[in-house]
């Protein structure tokens, strides 16, 4: 009976498990956590999980997993460890995905800590701004360099960059030229600082959200704007560079503000 | 154990990178080398010790009873001569084995990347800040923030990159501490060592990894211009 019962649990937190996972990747929930070069391998874990645990459903246990019917696994059988393992692996992963927002408040970012120097970014000196699959980066910037003043457009005619775009214009001079003095519109969430500026926000994944890091570009307003902190906004405006004891910075005059929905990628990697 | 999240390809790699503007080879090979050095002064001291002053009772096996690596063990009725035991029972009971290892390593994993998560968002990291300009307290700062942060090998030296307002042998600490030891770590070596061990362990990578860095590696770093 104790066997039967450990069997059903551990059977049970596999299945759990991996179904989260499985779900995880189907819905894109994924896409707000991990690095796109390793979204494939959740689904895969979560298959394999969920068949783990079907096999280990549907079958009973011998009695002697290991060699010459010493186990190694002292806590597989015990019904006490299994209901533990369910509720420490199956049900915390369950409910932090249940209560989870998928995103990062301004706590988290300020706790975090912002990156101040585009050159700590990925591609800030090679121009090869992403790997990812983010609609407005890297190609587009590629793109920028070998057509002068082809840039992306958004439906609207303006130039629709990504806010690393502009921090890697800090390092380029060549992106700097075609940059400036463009009408952009730029996605990200909003941060407020003082009247006149706030800081337009985006997280930066190298791996997954456990090494996420804040990145800005700070945006001139000529009166206050009506959203609140790490709300998704678009900004449209033109970009100013100052040079400050060698160091480029990058600053968004904008024309308005106006609340956005999500871009389809929240993170830049 | 200890060499395998940094002596890889990849992190060599990623290493690289995120230093490319920061000596990127002074700091890969460093990394590399202080990991691998550590790793093998840990393993040559570890290994004059008496297993069972390290090992937990239940893994203290004889040589017979150990498994080894992608050995499929056999199941009851096959040690018993009995050749009814076909592919697919087999295939169960690797799939079943390899579930157990899971469940076992997965409960203490996910409590050390619960803590770790915890830590990674509720706490300011900035606070640490002002330990910069202290050489040997920005190395235990940062050690600490290693084995805090619990990080990926493979990236954590894009999280290093940017504390540009710490000196390079502060981040090479951390990221040669981080992958040897961190809360996620602190729980998967319990399933395997005693206690005792897995402080020890801890304790003497801290002392190790910062005394080496903080005598040695810094004076390195100064002969570069760093």
């Amino acid at each position: 009976m104790r066997a039967k019962v450990s069997n059903a649990l551990n059977g049970l937190t596999l299945v759990g498990l991996g179904s989260v996972f499985v779900l995880f990747y189907l819905n894109g929930r994924i896409d707000q956590y991990l690095n796109p070069i390793f979204r494939p391998l959740v689904l895969i874990a979560g298959a394999g999980a969920v068949i783990a645990g079907l096999v280990y459903l549907l079958t009973t246990h011998s009695g002697q997993c290991c060699v010459d019917g010493d186990c190694i696994h002292r806590h597989i059988n015990n019904p006490a460890w299994s209901l533990a393992f369910f509720g420490v692996i199956c049900l915390s992963v369950l409910t932090g995905a249940t209560l989870s927002k998928d995103a990062f408040d301004q706590k988290i970012v300020a706790n975090r800590g912002f990156i101040e120097d585009a050159t700590k970014l990925p591609g800030a000196s090679s121009f090869r701004a992403s790997n990812s699959q983010n609609a407005a980066l890297g190609a587009h910037i590629n793109e920028a360099m070998s057509k002068p003043g082809d840039l992306p457009r958004a439906e609207d005619g303006n130039a629709e960059l990504e806010v690393t775009d502009l921090l890697y214009a800090e390092t380029q001079e060549p992106l700097r030229k075609t940059i400036t003095g463009k009408t952009v519109e730029v996605v990200g969430q909003y941060l407020g600082a003082a009247n006149d500026q706030f800081k337009l926000v985006r997280m930066f994944i190298w791996c997954c959200a456990a090494d996420a890091r804040p990145i800005y570009v700070p945006v001139e307003v000529s009166g206050p704007v009506d959203v609140s902190d790490m709300e998704w906004v678009k900004v449209t405006g033109t970009v100013e560079f100052s040079t400050n004891k060698g160091q480029t910075h990058v600053l968004l005059k904008a024309a308005s503000v106006e609340a956005s929905d999500p871009p389809e990628e929240a993170m830049l990697y | 154990m200890l060499a395998s999240p940094i002596v890889n390809p990849i992190v060599i790699f990623s290493t690289f990178f995120a230093f490319r503007a920061q000596a990127p080879a002074l700091n890969t090979g460093l990394r590399l080398g202080l990991g691998y050095f550590v790793a093998v002064f840990v393993g040559l001291a570890v290994g004059f010790l008496n297993p069972n002053a390290i090992l937990r009772k239940d893994e203290r096996k004889s040589s017979s009873q150990k498994r080894a690596g992608f050995r499929i063990a056999p199941l009851p009725d096959t040690q018993s001569g009995n050749p009814g035991v076909n592919i697919t029972g087999k295939t169960v009971g690797a799939i079943r084995m390899a579930s157990d290892d899971f469940l076992e390593t997965a409960f203490y994993f996910t409590i050390g990347a619960a803590i770790a998560a915890t830590f990674n968002t509720a706490v300011d990291q900035q606070l640490i800040l002002p330990l910069a300009s202290h050489t040997t307290l920005s190395i235990m700062a940062m050690m600490v923030l290693a084995g805090i942060l619990t990080l990926c090998s493979t990236s954590d030296a894009f999280i290093a990159a940017t504390f540009v307002t710490f000196p390079m042998v502060t981040r090479l600490a951390f990221l040669v501490f981080g992958p040897m030891f961190d809360l996620k770590l602190l729980f998967l070596y319990s399933v395997l060592f005693r206690k005792r061990f897995v402080i020890a362990l801890g304790v003497g990578l801290f002392l190790l990894v910062g005394l080496l860095c903080a005598c040695i590696i810094v004076h390195i770093y100064a002969s570069q211009g760093f």
